[in-house]
């Protein structure tokens, strides 16, 4: 019956966007250089058309021999080209045979003759310079140098106690970052270029005899085997890995703290760095997991731990359930809210316009679109939104009759019980399940909202992370892991 | 993902037909809130229902109520249901029963027989069996009572929900609230108590209580008599005040006290049935005309064997007023059920069972604190 309803649509087979195809209509990819200078340059001249930045350089040897090179000016290190290559060429006048003598004259570090077209192009998109001796093979010499910065404060992710130390962008230099934090020779790293044309490179670095080498394998088929053109940034790659894209919950964490990162390692997980970005991600994640952050171990007293997951906890039921439950106790039973708290509610509604449900949706919806637009501002803007939209939705609205009192508070309470949560992905999660609970609580009442927080449970039990259950060590229960959870051992 | 969507569909289907079992939604303002509710009977035998709802109007700067805002409607009807439904009338929303703390019956309609008010306020299933059942007393109206404007509280529903929550220490009344009724009279000597309540000038008064048998006012227990009836159905009153004269040294002196006492029975299997009370009490001095009376040990002896008496002449006086009426509201003989039914059915309890049984009270009174934090008259160092 339902198989008209819902018949998949027939893809449209449009041909796909390649750069293979793109290369293809100028050489032939896969063949090797020509070992004329002019062709080379002609070749590459149509390759990088109307690309102000690719630079050539050409000259004549003392013997008159044609060289060609070229780059990408703002990828490699021009002083570098200038002392180690250039000048050696220029200054010393020998008779290259073949391209393994260039290594006698030249000081670079390392270079190798091109394979094909191909391989060519992608080099020089990775920052690589080409050089070309006319009749030779022309050779890759590995002079990039990428523009980096110095780790500085995380921005992200606030700590009263955590490390003053980010990650960086750049995937190697983070493993090193990693290196100083875990000294340890089982710190195993494996690295992957991931993109078909992208080949942005990324690693993942664990703990050998910590972590199950099952994750490990499965992480290493699954990024080997990633065949899209571009990867952009981590988020997909988690995305990517997650073996339940649907769901509303992370299956992976993000974190640019090394302190954390080594906490996680620690544990067991398996973190994943990619080139440019300056968050890793933390895989498998359990739900407990996402309730805590390395810097809960900081606190001298373990009562301080104790009381801060069972905080978060608290809040989080607080933040995602408080607006369903009031709009279900006030629009249908009104019985369970003690009397005299049930009239202060009446009198504050009695001019509202709107019906609970209504206005719930709507301070929620403000909210959000506070949050959201407080974040993409600079700060000083931001601080300014937050004033403006903290007055007009808190004392202009109750004083307009367009809110009550009551939903103010119970709103207000919602967002701040929500963001003690430390990662900001759960809280993002939370903020849509807290909307589907308000729906379902403004058709069924207390009925709805106990039904969905069941389900909700159902398809938390369901979930896992890389086969890990998601709800462990609850469910399964593990009286032991829950106990360290609240109250770790010494 | 065909099947789950279908699986979906089939999820929504479901949720949407078990819809049904949940209550339509109805916002606050939508609904009038019924605080109290006050039955009783007129001349004609019609039936007078009142009703007090809080009238709900915005506040300027804050929440909360103030004092008046409430409303009293009454209309008649040949049934209490036809009257409820008069006044559904006259009121704009919906009436909502969620909410109904105190249900108050006239003495009148009491003594003619609570049962089919009861069968109403049981079937309803918006009202709960924790509503507090108060009887009052002829000389005030029904309707008089809930327009009653305290001065201490704002609704005077909600001042008899504050005066039973908070457990008011005074022994002369007791709450009783809908399901404790429909228990007690279901029990073996199908009676129970109901406190009485009436006003004052201009005062909220709620002691004594009212006793029934079989859902009809047949006697009342009063003052004291009230606590020692608590002491006897629950084994516990707590704070019963005393004053008494007692001969110390050839002198009266006058002291007030704050008592608790226990109970605790054995029942001696004959017939008619024997039943040993021991009753524990402890006793606070609260206040003494002579001062320095309280330091000597015969002093408190000689007070603690006068007050022994005192409590053990009420709790006779209890007992046999409610012999003489033949009505047994502490459930003793559905104790002596429980324990062996066939003894119970030998001594034929409601017809002369009770009325017949002995009844003695070993009562033993310790004075636990004298009051006195200081020796006045010590004397000075140096003196």
């Amino acid at each position: 019956m339902f198989g008209k309803l819902f018949k998949k649509k027939e893809n449209n087979p449009i041909q796909k966007l390649s750069f293979e195809n793109y290369l293809a209509t100028v050489v032939d990819i896969h063949a090797e250089l020509p070992k004329s200078t002019v062709t080379v340059k002609e070749q590459m001249d149509i390759i990088f058309s109307d690309t102000s930045d690719f630079t050539e350089r050409k000259f004549h040897l003392k013997s008159g021999r044609s060289v060609y090179i070229c780059y990408f000016s703002a990828l490699i290190s021009q002083p570098q080209l200038e002392a180690s290559v250039i000048k050696p060429l220029i200054q010393n006048d020998v008779n290259f045979r073949d391209a393994d003598d260039l290594g006698n004259i030249l000081s670079v570090t390392k270079y190798e003759q091109t394979v094909n077209w191909k391989g060519t192009v992608e080099n020089i998109l990775d920052g690589n310079i080409v050089l070309h001796i006319d009749q030779l093979n022309p050779i890759i010499l590995f002079l990039a140098e990428k523009t980096g910065r110095n780790p500085t404060d995380p921005t992200t992710e606030y700590q009263v106690y955590g490390a003053k130390f980010g990650f960086i962008e750049d995937s190697r230099k983070n493993i090193g970052i990693m290196r100083q934090f875990i000294k340890d020779p089982r710190l195993k790293s494996r690295a992957y270029d991931i993109g078909v044309v992208s080949k942005k490179q990324a690693a993942i670095l664990y703990l050998e005899q910590y972590c199950q080498p099952e994750v490990v394998e499965h992480l290493d088929s699954l990024l080997n085997s990633y065949n899209k053109e571009h990867l952009q940034s981590i988020g997909q790659l988690s995305k990517y890995i997650s073996k339940h894209p649907n769901s509303l919950f992370p299956q992976a964490t993000m974190s640019e703290r090394p302190d954390l990162v080594s906490f996680a390692l620690v544990q067991g997980k398996v973190v994943i760095f990619i080139d440019g970005s300056a968050f890793c991600a933390i895989t498998p994640i359990t739900f407990m997991d996402l309730l805590e952050t390395s810097e809960d171990h900081f606190f001298l007293s373990r009562w301080n731990l104790l009381f801060i997951r069972f905080l978060r906890i608290v809040s989080m039921f607080i933040g995602t359930i408080l607006p369903a439950l009031y709009v279900s106790l006030v629009a249908f039973q009104p019985e369970l809210i003690p009397t005299t708290l049930t009239i202060s509610v009446a009198q504050a509604r009695v001019q509202i316009p709107l019906p609970a449900t209504a206005e719930a949706f709507l301070m929620m919806f403000a909210l959000d679109v506070l949050i959201e637009a407080s974040l993409r501002l600079p700060s000083f803007v931001g601080q300014t939104i937050g004033i403006v939209g903290g007055l007009v939705i808190g004392t202009a609205a109750v004083e307009a009759g367009l809110v009550s009192h009551t939903m103010v508070i119970v709103i207000a309470f919602t967002a701040v019980a929500t963001f003690t949560s430390p990662s900001w992905e759960f809280v993002s999660t939370w903020r849509i399940i807290r909307y589907l609970l308000v729906a379902i609580a403004a058709m069924l009442g207390l009925y709805g909202l106990v039904l969905a927080v069941g389900f909700l449970l159902v398809h938390l039990c369901k979930l896992d992370s890389m086969n890990k259950p998601y709800m462990y060590p609850l469910a399964p229960f593990d009286g032991k892991e829950l106990k360290a959870f609240f109250f770790p051992k010494r | 993902m065909k099947t789950n969507l279908s699986k979906l569909l089939l999820l929504f289907i479901v949720i949407s037909l078990f819809a049904g079992c949940g209550t339509s939604s109805r916002e606050i303002d939508q609904r009038t809130m019924i605080l109290a509710m006050g039955i009783d009977k007129d001349e004609n035998g019609d039936f007078v229902v009142t009703i007090q709802v809080p009238v709900i109007t915005p506040q300027e700067g804050g929440m909360g109520l103030s004092a008046g805002e409430f409303e009293v409607i009454t209309d008649r009807g040949n049934s209490v249901w036809d009257a409820i439904a008069n006044i559904e009338a006259v009121t704009p929303t919906v009436l909502f029963f969620g909410h109904l703390k105190t249900v108050l019956i006239g003495e009148t309609l009491a003594k003619e027989g609570l049962d089919e008010i009861l069968d109403l306020l049981d079937r309803r299933a918006p009202l709960a069996n924790q509503i507090y059942l108060v009887i009052i007393r002829e000389k005030t109206e029904v309707d008089e009572f809930l327009d009653q404007e305290s001065r201490l509280v704002i609704l005077p529903a909600l001042y008899l929900d504050r005066f039973f929550k908070a457990d008011q220490k005074l022994s002369r009344s007791a709450e009783v609230k809908l399901f404790e009724f429909r228990r007690d009279i279901n029990m073996k000597s199908r009676a129970s108590t109901i406190p009485f309540a009436y006003i004052r000038e201009n005062n909220i008064v709620l002691e004594d209580m009212a006793v029934f048998k079989e859902g009809k006012l047949v006697g009342e227990l009063l003052g004291k008599e009230a606590g020692k009836g608590h002491l006897l159905k629950e084994k516990i009153v707590e704070n019963m005040n005393y004053t008494s004269q007692v001969e110390l040294e050839k002198e009266e002196v006058t002291v007030s006290s704050r008592v608790t006492c226990r109970l605790d029975y054995h029942v001696n299997k004959t017939n008619p049935v024997e039943i040993e009370m021991e009753m524990p009490c402890k006793a606070e001095i609260v206040h003494m005309s002579k001062q320095d009376m309280a330091k000597k040990k015969d002093h408190i002896e000689a007070f603690s064997s006068k007050l022994g008496e005192e409590i053990k002449q009420d709790t006779e006086k209890a007992i046999n007023s409610m012999k003489e009426i033949n009505v047994e509201p502490w459930l003793i003989g559905n104790r002596i059920w429980v324990r062996d039914p066939k003894y119970y059915e030998s001594l034929n309890w409601e017809e002369s069972g009770w009325r017949d049984s002995k009844i003695n009270i070993n009562i033993d009174v310790e004075i636990e604190q004298t009051g006195q934090r200081g020796m006045l008259d010590k004397k000075k160092i140096g003196e």
